[in-house]
C-alpha cells in the first residue's frame, strides 16, 4: 500500500460552472426541442449522452423543479394536439388511430424516461412526485382519453363491435378491440384510477346482461327446452372465448360468468323443467324421448 | 469505425483519450450505458460514446471496474479487492453517480 510518509493529495474537485436560472432555462429549451424530436420519431440524430448529461446537470444544480415542470408542460401541450386531432377523426378509423397514438406515446415515454433517469432516481423520489413514465400515462388519460369526442365515441364503438359479433356479423379483426382495452388497463394501472372499470367494464356487463335477458326470454318462448339448452351452451362458450381473445382481466371474467349463468340458466330453471311438451319433467316421464 | 457485429464500442473522454471495450460488458455493468447503446440514439448507430465531463484517468478506472464486475459476476462470497487511488476517488464518485454503476 502507500508509503505512510508520502502525502496523499486529492485534487480539489473541479467545481462545475454554476448554472444560473437563465442558463438553466436555456438547457431546458434544448431538452424541450429534443423531446419534440422524439415525439416526431426522429430520435436517431440525438445524442443520448448530451441529453442525459443536460438533465443530470440541471438536477445537480438544484433546478430539478424547473426540469420536471418543463417536461410536464411539454408533454401536456403535445398531448393536447393529439387529443384535438383524435376528436376530429371519423368513427370508422377512430379505434385504430387511438391504438396507434397510444402505442407511439408509450414508445416516446420510454425514451424520455431513459433520458431523465437521473431525475427519476433522485429528484422524483425526494420530492414524492410521479415518476416520469407514470406521469406520461396519467397525462395521456386526462388530456387525450377523457377528451370529449374521444372517450365517449371509443366506448360506444367497442360495445357496438361486441354487439355486432353477438348478432353474427364477422368482425374484421379483434386486435383493435384488444389494443384499446389493454390501453385502458395500462392507464388505470399507471395512476391508480379505475378508468377501465368506469369507461368500459361496468357498461359492458350491464349491456351484456340486458342482451341475454331479452334473448333468452324470446328464445324460450318459441323453442323447446333442449334447443334452448344447446343455444345457451353455445352462448356461454362464445362469451368465454371472447373474454380470452380480448384478454379481459379476471376482475371482469368472474362477474361476467356469474351474470351469464344467472340470466341464461337460473332465471329460466323453473320454466325449463315445467315447460309443456318439452320441459325436463315431461322428458323424464316419457321414456321414449330419453335420448334427447 | 464499425467493428463486425458492433461488438466493441469506442469511449472518448473529456481530453479526447479513446478507449475500446466490449459492448456487453458495458451494458451489463452500467444502466446508463445500457440505455444509451440499446436505444435509438446516435451512440448506438456508430457505437461511439463521448463523455466530455469525465477525464481520462477516471474513465479508465470506470472501464476497469466494469470488467471487474463482469469477471466476478458468478463468484459469491468474498470478492477480490478493487483498488482505487485516493486521488481520483472524488471524481470517480461523481462519474459513478452519473453512470449509475
Amino acid at each position: 500500500m502507500t508509503d505512510p510518509k508520502k502525502k496523499i493529495i486529492i485534487k480539489p474537485f473541479r467545481s462545475r460552472s454554476h448554472i444560473d436560472r437563465s442558463g438553466a432555462e436555456g438547457i431546458l429549451a434544448s431538452l424541450d426541442k429534443a423531446i419534440n424530436e422524439i415525439h416526431n420519431r426522429n430520435s436517431s440524430r440525438l445524442s443520448f449522452e448530451e441529453l442525459y448529461r443536460n438533465a443530470y446537470n440541471l438536477v445537480i444544480q438544484k433546478h430539478g423543479t424547473l426540469l420536471y415542470d418543463g417536461v410536464t408542460n411539454n408533454l401536456s401541450s403535445n398531448l393536447l394536439n393529439t387529443a384535438a386531432r383524435l376528436s376530429q377523426v371519423p368513427d370508422s378509423t377512430l379505434l385504430e388511430e387511438v391504438a396507434t397514438s397510444f402505442r407511439e406515446h408509450v414508445t416516446t415515454m420510454i425514451m424520455i424516461r431513459d433520458i431523465l433517469m437521473y431525475m427519476d432516481r433522485t429528484y422524483v423520489a425526494q420530492n414524492k412526485q410521479r415518476p416520469i413514465y407514470e406521469l406520461g400515462l396519467y397525462l395521456y388519460r386526462v388530456t387525450v382519453w377523457e377528451r370529449d369526442g374521444v372517450q365517449n365515441r371509443v366506448s360506444e364503438l367497442l360495445l357496438q363491435a361486441i354487439a355486432d359479433e353477438r348478432a353474427g356479423f364477422l368482425t374484421d379483426d379483434r386486435s383493435l378491440l384488444k389494443a384499446n382495452l389493454a390501453m385502458l388497463q395500462q392507464l388505470g394501472a399507471a395512476d391508480g384510477s379505475n378508468v377501465y372499470e368506469r369507461d368500459f367494464d361496468g357498461i359492458f356487463i350491464g349491456t351484456t346482461q340486458e342482451f341475454y335477458r331479452n334473448e333468452s326470454s324470446l328464445f324460450l318462448a318459441e323453442n323447446s327446452a333442449s334447443d334452448y339448452v344447446a343455444k345457451a351452451e353455445s352462448r356461454l362458450e362464445e362469451e368465454k372465448s371472447r373474454a380470452v381473445a380480448l384478454v379481459l382481466p379476471p376482475t371482469t371474467e368472474a362477474p361476467l360468468q356469474q351474470m351469464l349463468e344467472m340470466e341464461l340458466i337460473e332465471r329460466h330453471a323453473k320454466t325449463l323443467v315445467t315447460l309443456e311438451n318439452s320441459g325436463f319433467a315431461v322428458l323424464l316421464k316419457d321414456e321414449s324421448k330419453l335420448e334427447e | 469505425m464499425e467493428e463486425d457485429g458492433g461488438k466493441f464500442i469506442k469511449i472518448v473522454s473529456a481530453e479526447g483519450m479513446e478507449f475500446f471495450m466490449e459492448k456487453k460488458v458495458a451494458t451489463a455493468g452500467s444502466k446508463t450505458m445500457q440505455v444509451m447503446l440499446e436505444g435509438n440514439y446516435r451512440e448506438s448507430e456508430n457505437n461511439v460514446v463521448r463523455f466530455p465531463d469525465i477525464s481520462g484517468p477516471v474513465l479508465e478506472k470506470v472501464i476497469q471496474y466494469l470488467y471487474y464486475l463482469d469477471k466476478n459476476k458468478q463468484l459469491s462470497g468474498r470478492l477480490p479487492e478493487f483498488h482505487i487511488e485516493p486521488e481520483i476517488a472524488l471524481e470517480l464518485l461523481m462519474a459513478s453517480n452519473f453512470l449509475n454503476c
